[in-house]
Order: C-alpha cells, then structure tokens, then sequence
C-alpha cells in the first residue's frame, strides 16, 4: 500500500474543517474586541477566575451555526495566563491526620481541580511559604503564591510543609491546596499523574 | 517636580501606553481568524466568543510575554487552556447541557463541513485515533500549523511533535482506507477529497 503523501492527507481532512468557509474578522469586529480585552484588564486586573464569564459576543462566531466540541488534546505548557506579576493567596487544610481518608489519586481527580500548576518556593516568612510559578497546567494564577506553611509531619490530608528551594506540584480546588498527596514534591511519578490529568 | 518634567513624565508614559497598544493592535490582527477558527473548530458558538475575550485578555495582560516570533501559536496555547478552563468550570457546575458537546470522547462529536462519503469517511477515521492523535492531525491541517508551532500550542518538544505526528498520519491512513474498503468505496485517489 502506497502510503499518502501529506498533500493529499491535506486534501482528505481539509475539507472536512468545519470553519473552511469562515468569514475574517472585521475592522469593527477586531476594535471592539481590543477595547474590550483592554478595559477588562484594566478594571479587573487581579482577576483569576478560570471560568469565562456569560456570552458577551454572540455576533463574533454567527453564521457558523452550532457547532460540536472537541476538547483539546493537552499536556504541561509553561503560558502565562495569570495576571501579570499577581500573586494569588492560597489556604491549606487545617484538617487531616491519620483520620483523613484518602482516595487513591487519580489523573481524574487532578483534572477536576481548579488549578494546576509547578512551583518552586522562593522564601518562607515565618508562617507564609512563597512560590514562583513556573509551569501551568490549568487554572489561572499569578506568577507568585503565597500559601500558610504547614507544621505537620504531612500525615495523610494535612497541610504540606514546604522546603526551601523545592519545586512542587500543587493542585487547588476553591482557593484550597489539595493534599492527600495530590499536591507534593516534584517528581516523576506525579508528574506523570498531572500530565495525564490534563492530557485530554 | 517641576511642570516640565511632569510634562515629560506624562508624554513618556502616554508614548509607552500608546506603542503598548500599537503593538497589541499588530498581535491581535495577527492571531484572531486563527484564534476564531481554532475555537470555532472546537465549541459552541457561545463559548468561542467567551474564550475569545478571555484569551485576549490574558494577551493584554501579558503582552510583554507574547513572542515575536510565534504569536500565534502562543496565542493559540493561551485559548487551549481558556477553553479547558471553560469546559472543566462547565462540567463542574453540573451545567453542562446537550447543546455543549464536550463530553469524552469528544472526536466522536467533532463536526465536519462535508456531507458527501469522504467527509463522512474522514469524521469516522478521525473518531476512530486516540483523541490526542486526532488533535494533532487538526493542528496540523485544520488549524494551518507547523510541527514547531504545534509543540508551541501543546508545551512538548517539536521533536516530538513531529514523531506523533507521523504516527497519527500512518493511523489515520489506515483507518480511512480500511472504512473506504468496507463501505465500498474507491480507493484514495490523488484527487480524494478535494
């Protein structure tokens, strides 16, 4: 069998785009869109909400009709999509201990989180560990974390105890570091649980 | 301070304000039909337009971030995770309604243009890979972009993009030609599908 060559491969699954025939933006369409994106941020500029807000612009797609979804395949990317230089502050359980019950952890579990992100911690301040976010996975946040230092010996569900110049996997649900080992110290093994989480 | 360097001071900061914005202008002019398409390839009409102005914010806020020499695909990246964000907020809030096809798996929902049997033989071929196979293939043809760009997008290496790729080509051709054969249809002509 001979195999096809990438122009053809082109042609076959090209033609299926269901956004072949779509329209370029317009002048109007591209300013208003600008002056939208620019006062948002401007009167908003600690947002870090990862839900898109109700439909605001429902004439900028028209025509194309509904369309099904395909959730994009995804794995770790370093974007910024946090508020520049922001820094958002995160709680740890106060809970925990050998009464916790802790599910096994799951890529599943993960992807239902907030937020996902690897982070180095930069300084611990007396209670208060910082962090500088080096990768997202999902969620936004800035670029610093600030988040209570734990002072358990990390039993099952308690608040992690940060170590300086460690890099951390963290996952967050309502402004709350997930524990039971779904937040911890980098490593291969969780790493690979967060980009399976996040992989589509 | 005195009212002439008060003066500069405010002409200096209009200046910065102004190239900023120039130099939004220049990225958004160049990103938003792939931005639309790629989001229009992928959701529902309501949610594109959300995710739309969401990304654009988010390219607003870190412009200084923005690559010069791949805004596109960065820019694409940046609507990626807007739109898992959108969509894991929506499945969260137990929200999720029949007119948002975002359920797993989503090839099996992915829309096509066409109506005739190759069309109908792509969406089957296409439904038939692994979900980050399929995406690839869409990157790559529907959404225009070249393997470095792709790894952009997805946060890999373009090494590796381009050796997942050749494996979702290879995948690909065997399952539109093996659905070809069963429905009765003609071979892969050059021609096929144009």
């Amino acid at each position: 069998m001979t195999g096809m060559d990438d122009d053809t491969l082109r042609r076959i699954i090209g033609r299926s785009d269901p956004a072949r025939s779509m329209a370029s933006a317009d002048d109007h369409d591209i300013t208003r869109l600008m002056e939208e994106a620019m006062s948002d941020t401007r009167s908003t500029p600690q947002s870090t909400s990862g839900a898109p807000s109700a439909s605001r612009r429902p004439w900028l797609f028209g025509g194309l009709g509904v369309l099904g979804a395909a959730a994009a395949a995804a794995v770790a990317v370093p974007l910024a999509l946090g508020p520049a230089s922001s820094v958002t502050v995160l709680e740890q359980p106060a809970a925990g201990g050998p009464a916790a019950m802790c599910a096994v952890l799951t890529p599943e579990f993960v992807a239902e989180a907030d937020s996902a992100f690897r982070a180095e911690v930069t300084g611990i301040d007396g209670g208060t560990v910082t962090l500088h976010v080096l990768d997202r996975f999902a969620g936004e946040v800035g670029d610093t974390i600030e988040v209570p230092q734990g002072t358990s010996a990390g039993v099952d569900g308690e608040a992690i105890t940060f170590e300086a110049s460690t890099t951390y996997l963290l996952a967050t649900r309502d402004g709350m570091v997930l524990t039971c080992g779904t937040s911890g110290v980098d490593s291969p093994e969780l790493d690979a649980i967060y980009t399976r989480a996040f992989s589509g | 301070m005195k009212d002439g360097a008060r003066d500069r001071t405010v002409n200096d900061v209009s200046t910065m304000s102004t190239d900023r914005e120039r130099r939004f202008e220049v990225i958004v002019r160049t990103c938003i039909d792939p931005l639309r398409g790629y989001l229009a390839r992928r959701t529902d009409q309501a949610t594109a337009d959300d995710v739309l102005s969401e990304t654009l914010s988010a390219l607003w806020r870190r412009l200084d971030d923005v690559p010069e020499d791949a805004p596109i695909a960065w820019s694409i990246g940046v609507a990626r995770l807007q739109l898992r964000n959108s969509e894991r907020a929506a499945r969260r809030r137990g929200r999720l309604i029949a007119r948002i096809l975002t359920v797993d798996p989503p090839s099996e929902t992915m829309p096509v243009a066409g109506t005739d049997d190759a069309a109908e033989d792509v969406a089957r071929a296409m439904a038939g890979l692994r979900e980050a196979d399929a995406e690839l293939l869409r990157l790559w043809i529907w959404d225009e972009l070249e393997p470095r760009q792709i790894a952009t997008v997805l946060g890999i290496t373009a090494n590796a993009v381009s050796i997942r790729l050749h494996r979702a080509k290879k995948r690909f051709e065997d399952l539109y030609r093996k659905d070809r054969r069963a429905n009765g249809h003609d071979q892969v002509k050059e021609g096929d599908g144009r």
